[in-house]
């Protein structure tokens, strides 16, 4: 997606900053990118991937119990954590999850656009607004060795 | 909001799905020809205009769609955005058209498929690209590309 259609997506974006980071790739989307896998489109709905023992239901806790299946556990900050990985489930007006972004070791944050790029970016209230909503929890686990 | 009646076929109804789009309505199928849809009316609307040219139909509609939902990580919004519905609406003229998208870049239109044909050759564990595959064999062996 050419950056004026991202920026306009995401006003918050151009003003902080962000970075391209890789191609666009419909086969995952940003529920999966935020758990590490870059192979499945994790979604509760049939035909697509949802971790097996998690609820399946468009809600904050089913997602919540989707990251726990993968050692996550819930996190009251989004601040840098030695020994720790975290990621940031947002949700849209209705309370319904629309998006997670995952902590990289310096910080920053990054996040999978839909189907589109992945990007690179510093806080995570570079994506709230219209189109993503607001962030509603933060979880970690142990960094994986 | 006045009541109004909207006759035709199918196909040309569904022109108006943005406008129906939240509204309350009452469909009443009358036969195969000529088709009717009423809401219990008591006004006229405008004749719909008819669908001459499907493929320029199907073009703007798929743009418009892939424009305001690619940033979505919810294949479930995607499906449910009126022009994705009314590319459904389009039946099964609309077959090749989205196999030749396909051929052009995998995306979730495996519901518009399954929902026109009855159809699904793709497996439950196949990611976007594999089902994609899938769904080209299957208009290749049917003949629709």
């Amino acid at each position: 997606m050419p950056a004026e259609n991202l920026e306009s997506l995401f006003p918050n974006l151009k003003q902080a900053g962000y970075a391209i980071t890789s191609e666009e790739d419909v086969d995952y989307n940003c529920i999966a990118w935020a758990a590490g896998d870059s192979r499945q489109w994790w979604e509760p709905s049939p035909g697509l991937y949802w971790p097996p023992g998690a609820m399946k239901e468009y809600t904050l806790a089913a997602y919540m119990w989707a990251f726990e299946t993968h050692s996550y556990a819930p996190c009251d900050n989004p601040e840098l954590e030695p020994g720790y990985e975290k990621i940031a489930i947002y949700v849209d007006d209705a309370g319904d999850p629309s998006h997670a972004a995952r902590q990289t070791s310096s910080g920053k944050w990054t996040s999978k656009i839909g189907e589109l790029e992945d990007i690179e970016h510093g806080s995570l209230s570079d994506l709230e607004g219209e189109a993503y909503g607001s962030v509603a929890q933060i979880m970690k686990r142990p960094l994986m060795k | 909001m006045s009541q109004q009646v909207l006759e035709g076929a199918w196909e040309e109804i569904v022109e108006h799905a943005d406008e129906l789009s939240g509204k309350l309505v009452k469909l009443t199928v009358l036969g195969d020809s000529p088709p009717l849809m009423s809401t219990g009316a008591v006004e006229q609307s405008p004749p719909v205009t008819p669908v001459t040219d499907t493929e320029g139909l199907f073009q703007q509609l798929a743009d418009q769609w892939r424009k305001e939902t690619a940033h979505l990580s919810l294949a479930i919004k995607k499906v449910m955005h009126p022009a994705y519905q009314r590319i459904i609406g389009l039946g099964p003229d609309a077959v090749p058209l989205i196999l030749l998208e396909l051929q052009h870049k995998p995306g979730h239109w495996f519901w518009a498929l399954k929902a026109i044909t009855g159809e699904d050759p793709a497996q439950p564990e196949d990611t976007i690209s594999q089902a994609t595959q899938a769904w080209l064999r299957w208009g290749q062996e049917r003949r629709y590309i």
